[in-house]
């Protein structure tokens, strides 16, 4: 399955429930997005990848791409840890691509097969703590 | 959040093919309401294959449940004006889930028992031989919301003929 819907819908921005067609669709490493709606001054991407060994996250392609369209990028990599599983490539920014930022989660470390959630939320909050200390600091 | 992109990485063996479906699963049980209002655009690449549907670890129902659950994750984030109790069902055909439908008719859903798979993709009618669903999943019925219970056994109906049967054991 490769797009949610077949064809790409966009639900109605107004009250009348209309659906439209989304009218620009790009695809990297197979995935497709439907751009319409992006503001690329504001965008955010949340990459969520799972695998054995840390530094089999793959070409990350789709992320690099979008990253270099200016949106913001955070890479939510779960790996298993264990004693030699080494990372090349360490948390935080990504070398070359200062849009794309790396996050790792131990699978199996929320006594729990694979708690995105749980990392998840916790980017959440720590994002509205930066931005309430923004306001105070700027506001 | 503009995007949230699930798995997918290139140049890799895909060892965590399949997880698509426990992340999806996880952010409808924990994180429904933030997601719905927060996310515009999920994508996701996902397999439907014996690889990525049986669990190997002897957790068949709980496999069987995830399933349900990303199911109706998907549904709320594309079908927002249909109605909750047709969701499931709009959901296949909106969401453009026919091709996964076809193989589902070929997988049994056989709460207590096991998951198999036929190599057959010429599936027609549905398979229904499995076992009927047993009383394990009243256990984890008490998660859904009211009116899900319903949507569940009217989604598996049509698939699993022999389990809808048996549907009155499970209030």
């Amino acid at each position: 399955m490769h797009f949610l819907a077949h064809p790409p819908k966009l639900h109605a921005s107004d009250s009348t429930g209309e659906q439209t067609l989304c009218t620009t669709v790009t695809k990297i490493q197979d995935i497709s997005v439907c751009e319409d709606r992006i503001d690329f001054s504001s965008c955010v991407i949340w990459s969520l990848l799972s695998s054995n060994f840390c530094d089999h996250f793959g070409s990350l392609e789709f992320e690099k791409y979008w990253g270099q369209r200016g949106c913001k990028v955070i890479i939510f990599h779960y790996f298993i840890f264990f004693k030699g599983n080494v990372c090349n490539t360490p948390t935080g920014l990504l070398p070359n691509h200062e849009n794309v930022s790396i996050i790792r989660g131990d699978m199996w470390g929320e006594k729990c097969f694979n708690c995105v959630y749980k990392l998840l939320t916790k980017q959440i909050t720590t994002t509205k703590s930066q931005f309430y200390h923004y306001l105070s600091v700027h506001f | 959040m503009d995007v949230l992109k699930i798995q997918r990485r290139d140049g890799v063996a895909e060892d965590f093919d399949g997880v698509q479906f426990t992340i999806l699963a996880d952010l409808y049980l924990h994180m429904k309401d933030y997601m719905l209002q927060h996310v515009h655009q999920i994508v996701v690449t996902m397999s439907f294959t014996p690889a990525t549907l049986v669990d190997l670890l002897g957790r068949e129902a709980e496999v069987a449940i995830l399933y349900i659950w990303w199911l109706q994750f998907l549904c709320y984030f594309h079908s927002k004006h249909i109605s909750k109790l047709s969701c499931l069902i709009a959901c296949l055909e909106h969401v453009g889930l026919s091709t996964a439908a076809t193989s589902l008719c070929c997988i049994r859903l056989p709460f207590g028992g096991k998951i198999r798979t036929q190599k057959d993709s010429s599936c027609q009618p549905p398979c229904h031989t499995g076992r009927p669903y047993k009383s394990t999943t009243a256990a984890i019925f008490p998660h859904l919301e009211p009116g899900q219970v319903e949507s569940f056994h009217r989604f598996l109906s049509p698939l699993f003929p022999a389990a809808s049967a048996s549907n009155e054991a499970i209030g």
